[in-house]
């Protein structure tokens, strides 16, 4: 009936479902449609890393350690990703449908190996909502060092961004150049607590102010969901 | 009507009804180097496009993966023109090349009108019996049914093709693998923006987890020797994939007739290019490869080659063409179509022969040759002066000095032989003599007893590839010496001799070579050599030993070879294998990268092709008794 099943399903390959997956281990499974992860931190070229943060998770506290001696979050993809090395995690993988049952979730998801299901007791989407995005920010990084942050409608996309930037570019760089430009956007939340809606656990990574602090929200909730 | 899916990695179909959200002309899949160029050129031509793109982004590897530039390749033709237009805007803009072309490349699509749908890919393909009629997708609305009357599979996988049931291929004959691919990291060096291209293992797209998992490893891997900590920009996020799944076409273009002279009568454009193999383990490949890169040491020198137009049909499916790298070629040439400029002619092959299908109710399959090689040759994309034949091309030489390129002409006279085969540069001698065959055995016999070291040794070089098994004595004594030499035939690939004689001594089957190159395999003091010291010939590539490894991967394929040739040899030879193997040490011997990279991928693959070989043996064994 189920080609695989979990405990926890996480949508989204972000700093919380890594820490998530921290806490359950080989009892999560993380989907994400991109083929990249962390990126509502590293594609959004955020800056702010956590080193002040205070992570109540044994897991973010570790974490947290690593990072700080580092000279930049762009420095620590290499020990994110390591978060993610050996455990469930499905890139470029996009979720078609989702059941509610009794005892749990059916997601069917398709990916390059075909459609499956996928059985999981509790399901929890780290991703941003659109709905929730109060501000929405493009950042760049210049050859320089400088940032830049180009302010966007919530409701820009990505094409609407680029003609943004390439109006404001003249003016932003001078005669600077752009090193780097985010390809997801930096944005502000309405809300990102923890919220459960129909029994699906929603934990927005990106709202959180640094990403250790969203790997400790995710480590959290790891715990409290297995303790249930 | 039928919905086509993929299950485990197979076509399934199942009978459905549909009514579609929207029905476009044409339906491009997959927005990248070729899709975007196909896209722009149907709309331009009046056609209703769609674009699926999984990404954000139009430009595939070229933008979101950080591949700028490619070498080789020839102009000409009006894809090749768009997209020269798109980088010359992306070039005025102050951001790196692969950052602007995701504005101009979009803004390239936008103008003519072509509706892009970000955030979407196709999860299944309706089909009328054998004919693609449109496609579900996901999209970030939800699911969708389109239809179209041609669906453009420009994924760069052939992912829709497999979903429509096409057949295709994957990976090498000895061990199914297909070549390293590149986790590109953009960094800082001296004030501008580079993107590090450094092969990170195998991996095989088709199967989602691994597929996560070696992305995931790949990007895990720390490049301290790059002062990773001061320079990293970012991952991107695309990785770099060189080689994955090819279609079975209606017409193929293949290695082995090209190098035989068979041509295709339908070409749609030239390519040129080398056979383009990165991974240090070419001891497994193909021998045409194995002859053409180790054997004559020339794998780095380019070649036109005429592309058949059908690569691009399935060769059952209507209504489908693959418009990406996983065209019907075979796997050396997959090395070699998968250029930027091939893929923007490959999409103008597809849209002009789409035009003519589409306005004249004809399916792919029954467009006239002559109509569509008339509108290629107009627009450049098909033009005789790119059948250039072989060239030795490139920016410098492997001394890093500027080089002259040239075209090679093979040498016919055999008494012509000895002036190059007394250099350091004897590759044009040797695939000479392979092409002379037996004619040039009596000269190059003379010259094994040349005074000149370089003429003798690589007399037998030529000799070997000219089919003679006289040249064996010299062959052995270049193992025993360990020669270490190193050719110069190329910009880069350079081969050593060692490593060459034991891969003629393979290729010959040589039975009297098997302690000699067990002794390579299993001797403690082996990996002692001065000569497998560190050297400044590969710093890219810290703590792997290449040479070494080379010595024990051509030993490897060389004893595999004369075990297939010798059943009385088997028994020894797994032998050796056991005891070279047995305990992984050697893996230690040959590299401290961990075993998921590219270069710990190549050591322990070592005991996988011997214990196949031994394996393979060992049943035919019992299949005797």
């Amino acid at each position: 009936m189920f080609d695989e099943s979990c405990e926890v399903l996480i949508l989204g390959a972000t700093f919380s479902a890594a820490g998530l997956l921290a806490a359950a281990g080989a009892q999560a499974m993380v989907l994400e449609s991109r083929p990249d992860a962390g990126y509502e931190f590293f594609g959004a070229l955020r800056s702010l890393y956590g080193k002040e943060a205070e992570p109540k998770s044994a897991p973010a506290r570790a974490l947290r350690e690593k990072f700080a001696r580092r000279d930049s979050l762009r420095a620590c993809a290499p020990l994110f990703y390591a978060c993610l090395r050996d455990q469930r995690v499905l890139l470029s993988t996009r979720v078609l449908a989702c059941e509610r049952l009794a005892e749990g979730f059916v997601v069917t998801i398709c990916n390059a190996s075909g459609e499956s299901r996928i059985f999981a007791r509790y399901l929890v989407d780290t991703r941003a909502e659109e709905r929730y995005i109060a501000e929405k920010r493009l950042n760049l990084l210049f050859l320089s060092g400088r940032m830049a942050s180009l302010p966007m409608p919530a409701d820009a996309d990505m094409t609407e961004a680029r003609r943004r930037l390439a109006d404001a570019l003249p003016a932003l760089a001078g005669e600077d150049r752009v090193a780097a430009v985010a390809d997801e956007f930096d944005v502000v939340l309405t809300d990102f607590r923890t919220l459960e809606y129909d029994g699906i656990v929603r934990l927005p990574s990106a709202g959180y102010a640094d990403p250790i602090s969203a790997f400790d929200a995710g480590a959290l909730l790891g715990e409290e969901l297995l303790g249930r | 009507m039928k919905l086509s899916v993929l299950k485990n990695q197979s076509a399934v179909a199942c009978p459905c009804s549909v009514r579609f959200d929207d029905t476009y002309d044409v339906i491009v899949c997959g927005l990248g180097t070729a899709g975007s160029v196909a896209a722009a050129l149907l709309a331009e031509k009046g056609y209703r496009v769609l674009g699926l793109e999984a990404f954000n982004c139009v430009g595939g590897t070229a933008s979101a993966g950080g591949i700028e530039i490619h070498y080789f390749g020839l102009p000409g033709g009006r894809g090749h023109a768009l997209a020269a237009e798109a980088d010359r805007k992306a070039a005025e803009l102050p951001m790196p090349l692969a950052e602007g072309r995701r504005i101009t490349l979009e803004n390239m699509l936008l103008e003519r009108g072509v509706d892009i749908s970000y955030d979407s890919a196709a999860t299944g393909v309706y089909m009328e019996g054998l004919r693609v009629c449109g496609v579900r997708a996901i999209t970030k609305d939800g699911v969708r049914a389109y239809g179209c009357r041609m669906l453009f599979d420009c994924t760069a996988e052939g992912h829709v093709a497999r979903m429509a049931g096409c057949r295709g291929y994957f990976g090498r004959t000895a061990d199914g693998l297909a070549q390293p691919f590149t986790a590109v990291v953009a960094m800082t060096f001296g004030g501008n923006v580079g993107y590090i291209n450094l092969d990170a293992g195998r991996t095989d797209p088709r199967d989602a987890a691994a597929f996560s998992a070696d992305i995931i490893r790949a990007r895990a891997t720390e490049r301290p020797e790059y002062g990773w900590s001061q320079r990293v920009l970012r991952h991107m996020p695309l990785p770099g994939v060189r080689e994955g799944w090819r279609l079975a076409a209606a017409e193929m273009l293949s290695a082995e007739e090209l190098f035989a002279g068979k041509v295709t009568a339908e070409p749609g454009y030239y390519s040129y290019s080398d056979i383009d193999k990165h991974g240090e383990d070419v001891a497994f490949e193909s021998e045409l490869r194995g002859d053409w890169k180790v054997g004559a040491n020339v794998g780095a020198w380019n070649f036109s080659q005429p592309v058949p137009w059908k690569v691009i049909l399935p060769e059952q499916v209507d209504g489908l063409a693959v418009v990406c790298r996983a065209v019907g070629v075979d796997r050396e040439m997959a090395s070699s179509v998968r250029m930027l400029p091939d893929m923007y002619k490959l999409a103008e092959v597809a849209a002009e022969a789409t035009d003519i299908a589409l306005s004249g109710e004809i399916s792919l399959r029954e467009v006239p040759y002559a109509r569509l090689s008339a509108r290629l040759t107009a627009s450049g994309c098909l033009d005789p002066a790119h059948n250039r034949g072989v060239w030795i091309d490139g920016k410098s030489d492997c001394d890093r000095k500027p080089l002259q390129p040239r075209r090679v002409e093979w040498i016919c006279d055999p008494e012509a032989l000895e002036k190059p085969l007394s250099t350091l540069c004897p590759g044009l001698a040797i695939w000479s003599a392979r092409r002379m065959g037996e004619s040039c055995h009596a000269a190059l016999r003379r010259l094994l007893a040349a005074e000149d070291e370089n003429t003798r040794k690589h007399a037998a070089f030529a000799l070997a590839s000219a089919g003679s098994r006289e040249s064996i004595p010299q062959l052995r004594d270049m193992v025993v010496q360990r020669d270490a030499v190193m050719l110069r035939d190329c910009r880069k690939y350079n081969q050593h001799r060692g490593p060459m004689a034991i891969y003629h001594l393979g290729r010959l089957a040589d039975a009297g070579s098997v302690e000699l190159l067990g002794e390579i395999l299993t001797s403690p003091a082996e990996a002692e050599r001065e000569i497998y010291a560190p050297c400044d010939r590969y710093p890219a590539v810290r703590g792997f030993r290449v040479l070494y490894f080379h010595f024990m991967s051509q030993s490897v394929a060389a004893l595999v070879r004369i075990g297939n040739a010798h059943a009385g040899l088997r028994p020894r030879i797994a032998e050796i294998f056991r005891t070279a193997f047995a305990d992984g040490t050697y893996v230690t011997r040959l590299t401290n990268r961990p075993p998921h990279s590219a270069e710990g991928g190549y050591a322990a693959n070592l005991r996988r092709i011997a214990d196949a070989a031994a394996g393979e043996w060992e049943r035919n064994r019992e299949f005797a008794f």
